[in-house]
């Protein structure tokens, strides 16, 4: 099926280990149905197949491929057996692929022939039902997407921009792992290459991007029970430090968009920093609610203790203080 | 009369075009039923979400309709329909449950709202929200005995209804130091909806049905707010209405950019913003207090010329 087919055994994971993480970051509804149980098995089974059977399977080190190629689900989808399924489709779509790169930008090109963007509901919908509709917003795209890039065995995750900075809005993509680190993507059947989408420019000039992993990380923003949500804001723009020097208040960290304040993170006793992309922040706290405008530019520590302070009348917000406005 | 049947025809062709992959379903059990049958499947068909369309299967109709239509008697349509037989209640999975459930009820000789809530909160798990997965329907919450808040008012909206009761579900929005944004059931008892819930001080904006209609003065005292924009010359602007909570403002994203609102009588926070060529936003930002009753005329000219 490949030009090269590597054959060197690289891991001794096996279907246990595999069904284990899959027990501990699962919805109890996954694991307490027999009929999920037995789509989660063959989900397992079929992702250590791609590990063995494509160019860049033996190169995905253990704690990749178990919190990245393995896993069921990517959000709130119901859970559907969409692995067979996307390998069947997608084996020949990257049958001539020698690299994991290579292999996103046919399988993004791929995507793009089947789905378009569109306005759907809040519920999110299934692979199968994004497919079958030809249409989703863009997490329903990353779900497909995502389920797309793992039935061939590339470890991705779902990264998304809770607010732009400098339009109104937000946006869910993936990021896939090659050997060279972690680099972003979306669907376009233009792509050349890793790292260039058509959000590039106001990813460079965003405030906070966070990436979902299905485990419990160290220094996540935040650990849902079951995922963490990971500040990888570096990845796109030129951040600084923010950090809280008395953390007896829970402050939040928030910008403008869509018209209102926004919050992108929290800082407490136990989270008393955040990196943000270069730009000015409101900081709310305590009640009566009090507030105080902070700049964070690249490079720099900011360090900020809270005083009582009021809103301003008026202010400018979002990007440096410097910028030309 | 023949033009009003063309045009639902017209439409339901339309909603059909657009569930792809499941349009059989609901064509063939329309060809198979008639009367009230028909006349609720048309109204489902026409009223719930997309993806509803494309997940619903012929039992689960059956289950929704059939078992809602011995309750209809008595029963305007504007309550019937959106409060009876609308199964939904936030965003839980399609899935029929009112046979089951009715069933599980009767099986414990309840048949009142207060027996369904006091045996969930007495009986039921309360579990953290999580991130990985969507809500749980109905049975799979009666089965495991454990939900999320929010799966457990599906479940106790579900129960009501299969007992015959109408239900909508309701969003508030508080202020203050405890405030935040909060949802519970209404329930339609001796000819009036009734909140399922008590205490509604702070409450802002409130918001519900199936169609998102707003009902704050059903629960507080209120002002109403009248929003004169900015001349022409200020470009593209957003006036949003925030609500002070413990340590930040609340968006009231319901009321974005209103003319003319009824909201509860405290505090709130107008910010005025626009977006700049640079990609910032300039944000200009004033509270009102007004006292019930009131009517306020917020015009944002003074706010810009006084605030530069």
């Amino acid at each position: 099926m490949f030009p090269i087919l590597i054959a060197a055994a690289v891991s001794s994971i096996g279907i246990q280990q595999c069904m284990d993480q899959l027990r501990a970051h699962s919805p109890v509804s996954d694991i307490a149905v027999a009929e999920n149980l037995t789509i989660l098995e063959e989900n397992a089974e079929l992702a250590l197949w791609t590990r063995e059977n494509t160019p860049w399977g033996p190169l995905i080190p253990d704690s990749v491929f178990l919190r990245y190629v393995l896993p069921a689900r990517v959000s709130q989808e119901p859970l559907v057996a969409w692995r067979p399924v996307f390998m069947e489709a997608l084996l020949p779509v990257i049958s001539e692929s020698e690299t994991a790169g290579e292999a996103v930008i046919a399988v993004s090109a791929w995507c793009d022939g089947i789905i378009d963007y569109a306005p759907t509901q809040y519920r999110d919908q299934s692979p199968f039902v994004t497919w079958s509709s030809g249409i989703g917003r863009c997490e329903e795209m990353t779900v497909f997407f995502m389920c797309a890039l793992r039935s061939v065995g590339i470890p991705c995750r779902q990264v998304y921009a809770p607010w732009w900075s400098t339009v109104d809005g937000n946006h869910a993509w993936p990021e896939v792992w090659t050997p060279d680190g972690w680099a972003y993507t979306d669907i376009s059947s233009e792509l050349e290459t890793l790292n260039d989408t058509w959000f590039a420019e106001r990813a460079r000039s965003t405030a906070l991007v966070v990436a979902m992993v299905p485990d419990s990380v160290g220094g996540a923003l935040r650990y849902h029970g079951d995922a963490s949500s990971v500040n990888v804001t570096p990845v796109y723009s030129a951040t600084g430090l923010l950090v809280l020097e008395d953390p007896r208040e829970r402050v939040t960290v928030s910008l403008i968009n869509w018209g209102s304040y926004r919050p992108l993170a929290v800082l407490d006793s136990l989270h008393r920093s955040v990196e943000l992309g270069d730009g000015s922040y409101l900081l709310t706290w305590g009640w009566p609610v009090n507030s105080m405008n902070v700049s964070v530019p690249a490079g720099d520590t900011v360090k900020v203790r809270t005083s009582a302070g009021d809103l301003p009348g008026h202010m400018v917000m979002n990007l440096r203080e410097d910028t030309a406005w | 009369m023949v033009m009003l049947l063309t045009a639902l025809v017209l439409n339901i062709d339309g909603i059909l075009a657009d569930t792809p992959g499941n349009a059989g379903v609901w064509t063939g059990y329309m060809e198979n039923c008639s009367g009230d049958t028909l006349e609720c499947c048309m109204y489902l068909l026409e009223n719930i979400p997309r993806l509803d369309r494309l997940e619903m299967t012929a039992e689960m109709l059956d289950d929704q309709i059939l078992h809602s239509l011995p309750f209809r008697s008595g029963l305007p349509d504007s309550v019937f329909f959106p409060g009876l037989l609308w199964y939904r209640t936030a965003e839980e999975p399609v899935a029929g449950f009112r046979g089951a459930l009715g069933g599980f009820w009767d099986s414990l000789g309840a048949a009142q709202p207060s027996e369904a809530a006091e045996w969930a909160r007495e009986n039921l798990e309360v579990l953290p929200r999580r991130y990985l997965g969507g809500m749980q329907d109905p049975m799979q919450v009666l089965e495991s005995r454990a939900g999320t808040s929010g799966e457990i008012q599906v479940f106790l909206a579900a129960s009501l209804r299969s007992m015959g009761f109408p239900v909508r579900t309701m969003t508030g929005w508080f202020a203050g130091e405890n405030g935040g944004e909060e949802s519970w059931l209404e329930v339609w008892e001796n000819h009036r909806w009734s909140p399922m819930r008590e205490g509604f001080s702070g409450l802002m904006l409130a918001a519900g049905g199936s169609a998102g209609e707003l009902f704050t003065g059903n629960y507080t005292e209120t002002f109403t707010l009248i929003v004169e924009p900015p001349d022409s010359s200020f470009g593209e602007y957003m006036v949003s209405l925030n609500v002070p909570v413990n340590g930040r403002y609340l968006p009231l994203d319901m009321v974005l950019c209103p003319d003319t609102v009824e909201l509860g009588a405290g505090s709130i926070l107008i910010c005025l913003t626009r977006r700049l060529p640079s990609g910032a936003v300039e944000a200009w930002n004033s509270r009102v207090s007004p006292l019930p009753g009131d009517t306020l005329r917020w015009n944002a000219s003074d706010l810009v010329t006084g605030g530069r």
